[in-house]
């Protein structure tokens, strides 16, 4: 292989270098889908000028297996009056949950009981398929 | 937690490749985000850095190397016990991150040399080609092993090759699913008019449909939700269909955990600047 050009350090001439260039701002990384970089933030909290009781949560880094999961969870909790997702757009990995309360719980306190009520039952149905397991195990021996 | 699903769960059919189960009572989004959890994000092993160093055969390096990506490798022992490469301590790679395989074939016959899966040497024996795992004196149902073919190579032909595999999920690189195919189903009958059919008597039934002969469709529920879905998860080999189940439950657990975690801090550090 050819070593350190001195002008365009790995690339051996200057068609390279621009063919990378364009190759690179075309085409991000696969793992900006998933990767929180040191300066990041996973998840900001925005509350909504124009109504009351009313935040939009910006999960970075994230798809619709988390929005869609949290939004379907948020409209099971109590004092909930609006609950929505979007992820602004397809190439960024981003998802915006928008929660309205009617006032007797904040839209924050709402979000973090759809994630505690998400966690247990994601622990239940956990638990209930290591019971169906050994049962079926059993059943095979 | 009183406003949490209490779901149930009952496995249909468990075999090497495949895994059937319900899970009841629960949301279609919690259904979907599982199925999609299951496809994207379960760790397996794959071949991620390849060092060419002899390659006289007709196929260019990027193509050799692109296939040895593809070629699934055992991760059920393994995956765990790895740290992730992004997270190691090492420069590049590692005992404690990666696995080593080595490839070195040369072609010395008149007649052409298959370089199949059977050729590459693995530093840790729990992480072979899934097609290895099967014993020279035992074959693939139809008499013939089933080796994956890497390369042709003619008389004089030498490939050789260094390898290391890491763990990692498909969101990065397909190669990394362990499914094949993930089966998901919910009101087989078309009860909630999810789909509309012109004629839906063209449609063949569904094998969970609970339609009499001559009904093509189920009486329409208008206040219907979807709660029972049929899942039918096929491994490729590199995980167990079990083990694709279960940690892919672990795995969407940590990320509501991780998300939680991270919201903890974040109302904890507003709390602080409005105190």
């Amino acid at each position: 292989s050819s070593g350190i050009n001195a002008e365009y350090g790995e690339f051996q001439t200057f068609q390279h270098y621009l063919i990378q260039i364009n190759l690179r701002m075309n085409c991000p990384d696969t793992f900006e889908h998933f990767l929180l970089h040191g300066d990041e933030k996973k998840i900001t909290v925005v509350p909504d000028t124009k109504v009351p009781n009313a935040a939009s949560f910006t999960l970075n880094k994230e798809d619709h297996t988390l929005g869609n999961l949290i939004r379907e969870q948020l409209l099971h909790e109590p004092h909930v009056v609006f609950a929505g997702y979007k992820v602004p757009h397809p190439l960024v990995a981003e998802v915006v949950i928008r929660v309205q309360t009617d006032g007797e719980i904040s839209p924050q306190n709402a979000f973090s009981s759809a994630l505690t009520d998400l966690i247990s039952e994601v622990c239940l149905l956990e638990e209930r398929y290591k019971a169906a397991l050994r049962d079926k195990r059993d059943l095979n021996n | 937690m009183p406003y949490a699903n209490q779901p149930t769960l009952k496995i249909l059919e468990l075999t090497d490749e495949n895994i059937k189960f319900i899970i009841e009572k629960t949301d279609l989004a919690v259904a979907n985000s599982l199925r999609r959890v299951f496809i994207a994000e379960v760790c397996t092993l794959a071949i991620d850095w390849v060092q060419i160093q002899q390659n006289t055969s007709v196929l260019i390096d990027e193509f050799l190397s692109h296939r040895m990506g593809l070629i699934p490798l055992t991760s059920d022992e393994i995956v765990d016990q790895l740290q992730n490469f992004r997270d190691c301590s090492c420069v590049d790679y590692c005992r404690e991150c990666s696995v080593e395989l080595t490839l070195d074939v040369r072609c010395n016959e008149e007649t052409p040399r298959h370089v199949t899966t059977r050729d590459l040497i693995s530093s840790n024996l729990k992480c072979i080609p899934v097609t290895s795992k099967v014993r020279d004196h035992e074959t693939h149902g139809d008499g013939s092993p089933d080796d994956i073919l890497i390369c042709k190579l003619r008389k004089g032909q030498h490939l050789k090759m260094k390898m290391y595999a890491r763990k990692g999920f498909s969101k990065e690189h397909n190669k990394w699913s362990p499914c094949s195919a993930v089966g998901f189903e919910y009101d087989p009958d078309n009860a909630l008019r999810h789909t509309t059919y012109p004629m839906a008597s063209e449609w063949p039934k569904s094998d969970y449909s609970e339609l009499e002969e001559e009904q093509s469709q189920a009486v329409y529920e208008v206040y219907g939700k979807p709660e029972k879905f049929w899942y039918n998860i096929e491994s490729i080999g590199s995980l167990k269909p079990e083990n694709i189940v279960l940690t892919g439950l672990q795995v969407l657990k940590k990320k509501l955990m991780d998300l939680q975690n991270h919201f903890n801090n974040e109302i904890a550090k507003e709390a602080l600047y409005i105190g």
